[in-house]
């Protein structure tokens, strides 16, 4: 068992103006490496904010998430997002201003990778989500939203980390890309080992996960895995 | 800082933009502050070449008016006399508000009597012929007709120019209205004064003799009168019994044991002593002595007194060029001030013009008779050499100094209040002047017109600094326009552009933060970008600042006057001159301070906006975006 995410009755309570809201509840599970994992649940379930304490944006209220053994209240959140996850949003979120392999290039030179070196690897994860060689050179805006999203899924390879969240990813795609982004991030985990955790609505996203965990009012649970 | 500049260079209009509004920016507010700094230190530099003053005159309160015959015309002349019903004093110039630096003082000038020293006259003309005035004795040629010109032959010369004796001469009683019948066999004895041309049957006579040639018109001489010519402070003339009395005498035994023949005698002792006096001038600060103020006269050789010197009286003066030659006295000698009489009315110049001729009593003495008597002595040291040039017979006549007229410090002399008053007068421009410091002529005014005197009149003098201030304010004021421009322009700007580059940009450094930027990595990147740009718009703004304020105050100093008609040695120049540029160090210092305080500027809005943006929770920004 590759066990790199373990949530033991994780709580989140944040105080808004006027009241104080529990988003999560007693939240336990696994995520190991080689796996899709699906969360799906009603909006306003507590998926998100689920997905934003895995990805280190925030800690738990109460409950210990350990990130491959580690309390994610005592690593350093920001290099832990640097180094070991990534997020993949519905909207792609790319940067509009930095060409398709500048903004794959951004995370290693975050890490200080040499820019030539930094080239060559992004190309290469470019390659690997089957994005042309045309596009390289396009900004995000001039290109489609399949595209876009594959871009962002490069992007969060080339953090370097086998954690990759997504969230909504294919939210915006037409059915095709939608099969499309399903597929490589199936690809991902299994034959790249990556650990992809995907809050969706999306039934078919939903099938294609090894996992399948409900959110109901801040409460996990497993449907199927 | 690469990424963000790539970033913000990938949006050039906006980047260009806010670049060029940057350097607008700090050219405004450097050229607004630069141009400030210089109005002040053009200003500052200025100040000392400035002295203002302001002369007094006491306007009349009424004209008397007396009726004087004149023989010629046979009839009376209107004679219009100033009247005062008393002459103000330099303390009532004391009132609130009134700051002065030097005086208010009211000069008088004394008469030295010195008759070792060659004065002026006789330089100019040694063979100088004193006949104008003289104490004969003398016979009518036939009985003299009241009111004509008739001769008279000059028996014996009493006193003045012993060249009259035998001579005959044209005599009138020219002033009074009932003229005594003088007898052709009799001797009469009175002081006579040349006077105007002779007139009436002479006159025709004159004419008829000399047929179709050229007449010989003499001047005749009139009495003169024999009462003192000594004054009170009050004004009023000292009580004389030859006042409005006989000026013409019978000559009989014992005439001159009389009080009429004493009297005679007394004025001829004295009637020559004219000729002997030096004007001295006291004063506390030579600036106020017009002549000096307004360039007429000038130091050329030592120095001038100075303000310790003025105030603790000491006994140095500023002797003129001329009598010192004249008397081979050289910087540092000492001159003899033997002070006889004291003129309340007039200045030096009036009295003695720089020709050398000038305009003297005939009688130094008392009411009593007496010969006044020299009523203080002090040897003064000659520290100032000056010299006058006058360019006009009018300015000779008004504001001149006097010739040898020697200037001291008033409180040297200690009967400075004035002894053997020969004139009391108003105030007046020529003897009535005070010192203020400048531009505060307005204030005085205004001080002036709440004293509720209303019977002074003042003249400013400030050598054109009203004009140059006003010059000066206006770059003052276009400098304050120029920089509250340039603030509200950068503030805009700053505001604007921040929202643009950083608020705008939330998205951007949420993405950042997901991808496991840190805040201040978050910070730097989305800083650098901008505060770069501020940075090398302000620098380039400021340098074009301090290069566009070294033209407008080169404009600006081009076309700001000031007059030097009244600066000292300066008097004969163009009377304006435009003002020179004055360049106050430190401007690339003040560059370098308006680019910092800019970018300083610009690094507080931008970080107070990054820090809104990072306090949104990323996931929370990033779904928000998604919903939009």
């Amino acid at each position: 068992m590759d066990k790199i995410i373990a949530a033991e009755g994780v709580g989140y309570t944040y105080q808004s103006k006027y009241q104080k809201t529990t988003a999560l509840s007693g939240v336990t599970c696994d995520f190991e490496r080689g796996k899709v994992y699906a969360i799906i649940g009603k909006s306003g379930s507590g998926k998100s904010t689920f997905l934003s304490l895995l990805a280190g944006l925030d800690v738990p209220s109460e409950g210990k998430l350990m990130i491959e053994g580690k309390d994610i209240r005592k690593i350093d959140r920001d290099r832990y997002r640097m180094e070991q996850a990534s997020v993949i949003y519905q909207a792609f979120h790319l940067f509009p201003l930095l060409t398709v392999t500048e903004n794959v290039m951004f995370p290693m030179q975050l890490r200080h990778v040499p820019k030539k070196e930094a080239a060559k690897q992004a190309k290469e994860f470019l390659k690997k989500v089957g994005l042309p060689d045309t596009v390289y050179k396009k900004m995000p805006n001039m290109i489609s939203g399949g595209e876009q999203q594959r871009v962002a899924i490069a992007r969060a390879m080339a953090a370097g980390g086998q954690i990759l969240l997504a969230d909504e990813p294919t939210g915006n795609l037409d059915s095709h890309n939608e099969k499309t982004i399903v597929e490589l991030l199936g690809r991902l985990a299994h034959e790249e080992n990556y650990v992809v955790i995907v809050v969706t609505h999306n039934e078919k996203v939903a099938e294609a996960a090894d996992v399948v965990y409900r959110m109901s009012d801040g409460v996990l649970e497993v449907v199927r895995g | 800082m690469k990424n963000s500049l790539k970033q913000m260079m990938r949006t050039p209009v906006k980047t260009a933009l806010f670049l060029a509004l940057t350097v607008l920016a700090a050219l405004l507010i450097t050229l607004g502050a630069s141009v400030w700094v210089k109005s002040y230190t053009t200003m500052a530099a200025y100040e000392d070449r400035f002295i203002t003053i302001g002369t007094v005159r006491q306007v009349p309160g009424a004209f008397e008016q007396t009726l004087q015959w004149d023989a010629e015309q046979q009839s009376y002349q209107l004679i219009k006399k100033e009247q005062f019903t008393s002459y103000r004093l330099a303390e009532e110039l004391d009132f609130p508000g009134a700051a002065y630096l030097s005086g208010p003082e009211v000069r008088a000038y004394y008469g030295s009597y010195t008759p070792e020293y060659v004065k002026m006259w006789k330089s100019t003309n040694p063979d100088r012929v004193r006949s104008s005035f003289v104490i004969v004795e003398f016979s009518p040629l036939e009985d003299c007709v009241p009111g004509e010109s008739v001769q008279i032959k000059i028996t014996k010369v009493v006193g003045g120019d012993k060249r009259l004796a035998d001579n005959v001469v044209w005599f009138c009683d020219h002033k009074n209205p009932e003229p005594e019948a003088l007898s052709q066999d009799r001797t009469y004895v009175a002081a006579l004064c040349s006077y105007r041309y002779i007139h009436g049957t002479a006159l025709q006579k004159a004419y008829e003799e000399a047929g179709m040639g050229e007449p010989r018109i003499d001047l005749e001489y009139i009495p003169y009168p024999l009462d003192s010519e000594i004054f009170y402070p009050d004004g009023s003339r000292a009580e004389d019994a030859f006042r409005d009395g006989q000026e013409i005498f019978e000559l009989t035994d014992g005439f001159y044991e009389s009080d009429a023949g004493r009297r005679l005698l007394a004025m001829t002792e004295t009637m020559e002593w004219g000729y002997d006096i030096q004007p001295v001038t006291g004063t506390g600060e030579t600036c106020l002595l017009m002549p000096f103020y307004n360039g007429d006269s000038f130091i050329r050789e030592g120095r001038d007194i100075n303000r310790e010197e003025y105030e603790a009286g000491s006994k140095v003066c500023l002797a003129p060029k001329t009598f010192m030659e004249n008397n081979g006295l050289t910087l540092g000698d000492k001159v003899t001030v033997r002070l006889l009489f004291t003129n309340g009315r007039k200045n030096a110049g009036r009295d003695f013009w720089l020709d050398g001729s000038f305009s003297c009593s005939a009688a130094y003495f008392d009411e009593n008779g007496e010969a006044l008597v020299p009523f203080e002595t002090s040897e003064y040291t000659v520290v100032g050499i000056y010299d006058t040039v006058a360019e006009s017979m009018d300015a000779v006549s008004t504001y001149t100094s006097g010739s040898d007229e020697l200037i001291v410090p008033l409180k040297s002399i200690k009967e400075r209040e004035g002894r053997n008053l020969m004139d009391v007068g108003p105030m007046t421009d020529r003897t009535a002047s005070f010192r203020i410091p400048n531009g505060t002529i307005e204030e005085f005014q205004l001080g002036f017109a709440q004293s509720g005197i209303d019977d002074l009149e003042f003249t400013f003098y400030d050598m054109g600094y009203s004009a140059l201030k006003a010059g000066m304010d206006d770059m003052r004021n276009l400098s304050f326009l120029l920089l509250a421009s340039g603030i509200l322009l950068a503030g805009l700007l700053l505001v604007f552009f921040s929202h643009l580059f950083i608020t705008k940009q939330a998205k951007r450094t949420a993405i950042e933060r997901s991808l496991g930027m840190g805040s201040m990595q978050c910070r730097w990147s989305m800083l650098s970008g901008f505060l770069l740009l501020v940075l090398f718009g302000s620098i380039i703004g400021s340098l074009a600042g301090i290069r566009a304020s070294a033209d407008v105050s080169a404009e600006n100093a081009g076309n700001t006057y000031f007059d030097t008609a009244f600066t000292a040695g300066a008097a004969h120049a163009a009377n304006e001159v435009a003002v020179e540029e004055v360049q106050p160090e430190g401007q690339w210092l003040l560059a370098v301070c308006c680019a910092t305080a800019l970018t300083a500027a610009g690094g507080v809005i931008a970080f107070v906006k990054m820090n809104k943006s990072l306090k949104k929770e990323p996931m929370q920004l990033l779904a928000e975006r998604e919903k939009e």
